[in-house]
């Protein structure tokens, strides 16, 4: 389990998280939503170990993350940031190929992991492209297939291994979003443990186990998809002028605007 | 990742072409050696004059090709070099205090030998390679990302500071001095002995066999600093480490040679237009590319006014001025 207590982050005095608790189960999809400027990317950033927190503590398998030495750390959770810029004209195999720093793999058994990770998110025929030369949805792409490999290096159990995605639909297309929201469901089903920030309510109900909604450096809302059907919430944080109904296929809770 | 080098596409053409430059640079010159039948002059030449005055070029050539390739990874910039940002000038600075001031010290500088003389002169360009590194780094970081505007700014900012410190070493040198400072100033290989030879290759060879081993981590610095991290690197560490040796080549480099512009700018970037961007590849293929264009530009210094000779930084920087306008030109219709 990943799990920040009592978090609390500022920048410059301005409180960014105040007393966040929040949790990521193995196996589990969990969507991180919340307002621009709810804390979103810093909470990421706090449960990456990346950003220290000012007060409470993150674990990883009841561990303090800070006590965790690197290599083991980039072993057992990957980080999937907004837009990674590379200035340099590497290859799309060259990036994916960085997943695998973490370990030692030797070529045979490398090769064909990258090959289907690139497969995976539907870049084959892309893969000695530059790296400069793609879209920012493909780039996007790129940096997935990159996290992908850095967790599946070894063995096909996933359990213990967690990812943290910053927004990762922001440049794709719908069929590429859907693509990487089953690409995720079925992660997950193999032990993976997900935090997603995501900025549509209706995709994050639609596929998440669970919700975390943030408001102002505070949380909100925790529970999962279903129950947010009980909780007025998302139409209070957003105040936006919705209706809300549910998924037909699904029942799950679906927003529409009110023209 | 594989972590070994990758020498492959770089070793065959690399080598033939340093072969090649390296035959010129021993075989001609303003004295015409008596092929094939070498008299104990022509030996004299080849062995204590051409031979140590190659081995200089292919040294500094590749020490200063492969920071620049590091310094390039680093900033996360194809701009970066290190004589752009001022880092052999501040160096420049703390030789040429050197020069100046210690034959001021009367007979005490006299009973200093050659070999301890170049280690003193190495000890201060790495001195004062390291501050403005230190100083660069400081000024062009912007939260955590280094911006291109900042960097270069700072370098001319470092680069004028250090213009007018060496400036005002010309005035208190007396007319001996002044001629050995402008002479180095400008880049020379000349007068290379093989004491100076020695000491070089001991500081500088450990140095880029520790950098080459750097290739793959550097790759993983060009996702940025954060994303490194997140793949188990320890980035602070490296970054530290790496400033310290590149501030350790190009002192090395400006203490035997001066100041010896774009060598560092131009080696990698056309070493990843021809074989890509991936560091494994790109490290020894500068290494040798960087000590064959240096080799070739000493030639075509000795060459090209004989009897005379130009200072060979002379040479670099009029092939590199355009290059670096053209780089400039490509970077801002942002096809770099």
């Amino acid at each position: 389990m990943l799990e920040a207590e009592g978090l609390c982050v500022s920048h410059r005095d301005r409180p960014l998280l105040w007393e966040v608790d929040a949790r990521i189960l193995p196996g589990e999809l969990l969507m991180l939503l919340g307002p621009n400027g709810a804390g979103k990317s810093t909470l990421l950033k706090a449960l990456a170990g990346e950003r220290r927190p000012d007060r409470g503590e993150v674990r990883l398998e009841r561990h303090r993350i800070r006590d965790w030495p690197f290599l083991e750390l980039a072993r057992r959770r990957a980080v999937l940031t907004q837009q990674v810029q590379i200035p340099f004209a590497l290859s799309v195999t060259e990036v994916v190929e960085l997943g695998l720093t973490p370990w030692q793999l030797h070529a045979p058994r490398a090769h064909p992991l990258v090959e289907s990770q690139l497969e995976r998110v539907g870049l084959t025929a892309l893969r000695n492209r530059s790296y400069l030369q793609l879209s920012g949805g493909e780039q996007q792409r790129v940096q997935l297939a990159r996290v992908l490999v850095q967790l599946q290096a070894d063995e096909d159990d996933l359990h213990g291994r967690y990812l943290l995605l910053d927004e990762p639909l922001a440049a794709l297309d719908l069929h590429h979003q859907q693509a990487v929201l089953r690409l995720l469901r079925g992660l997950s089903a193999r032990g993976l443990g997900i935090l997603c920030v995501i900025h549509d309510v209706n995709l994050a109900a639609l596929y998440g186990d669970r919700v975390l909604l943030l408001e102002q450096g505070r949380v909100r809302f925790d529970g999962t998809t279903a129950q947010l059907h009980h909780s007025r919430q998302v139409e209070n944080i957003y105040d936006a002028d919705l209706i809300r109904l549910s998924h037909p296929e699904t029942a799950l809770p679906q927003w529409q605007f009110r023209r | 990742m594989n972590s070994t080098l990758s020498l492959r596409p770089t070793l065959g053409p690399g080598l033939l072409l340093l072969a090649f430059i390296s035959a010129l640079a021993l075989s001609q010159g303003a004295y015409t050696l008596s092929w094939p039948h070498l008299s104990a002059a022509d030996w004299q030449i080849l062995l204590n004059v051409r031979l140590p005055r190659l081995a200089l070029a292919l040294l500094v050539g590749a020490g200063l090709a492969v920071a620049g390739s590091v310094m390039q990874a680093l900033f996360r910039n194809p701009l970066a070099d290190p004589g752009l940002l001022g880092i052999a000038a501040g160096a420049s600075v703390a030789v040429g205090l050197l020069i100046v001031v210690l034959p001021q010290l009367g007979s005490v500088s006299q009973q200093i030998p050659l070999w301890a003389q170049a280690y003193l002169h190495s000890l201060l360009a790495f001195v004062g390679a390291l501050v403005t590194c230190w100083l660069i780094f400081r000024l062009a970081q912007r939260r955590g990302q280094v911006s291109v505007l900042h960097l270069l700014l700072a370098g001319i900012a470092i680069n004028a500071l250090a213009g007018a410190a060496t400036g005002l070493l010309t005035y208190l040198s007396n007319d001996e001095q002044l001629r050995a400072l402008t002479f180095w100033a400008m880049g020379n290989l000349g007068g290379a002995r093989w004491q100076q030879v020695a000491v070089l290759a001991t500081l500088l060879l450990p140095t880029l066999a520790y950098l080459l081993r750097q290739s793959a981590r550097l790759n993983l610095l060009l996702l940025g600093e954060e994303e490194a991290r997140y793949l188990g690197l320890d980035v602070e560490r490296l970054k530290t480490r790496l400033i310290a040796a590149c501030a350790l080549c190009v002192g090395l480099c400006v203490a035997f040679s001066g100041l010896i512009g774009f060598i560092g700018l131009m080696v990698p970037h056309l070493i990843r237009l021809l074989f890509g961007a991936d560091n494994r590849i790109v490290l020894p293929g500068a290494t040798l590319l960087g000590a064959a264009l240096l080799a070739g530009a000493d030639t075509l210094a000795r060459l090209l006014v004989i009897p005379a000779e130009l200072p060979v930084g002379l040479v670099t920087s009029l092939l590199g001025g355009p290059f670096f306008l053209w780089l400039l030109f490509k970077s801002m219709r942002g096809t770099l």
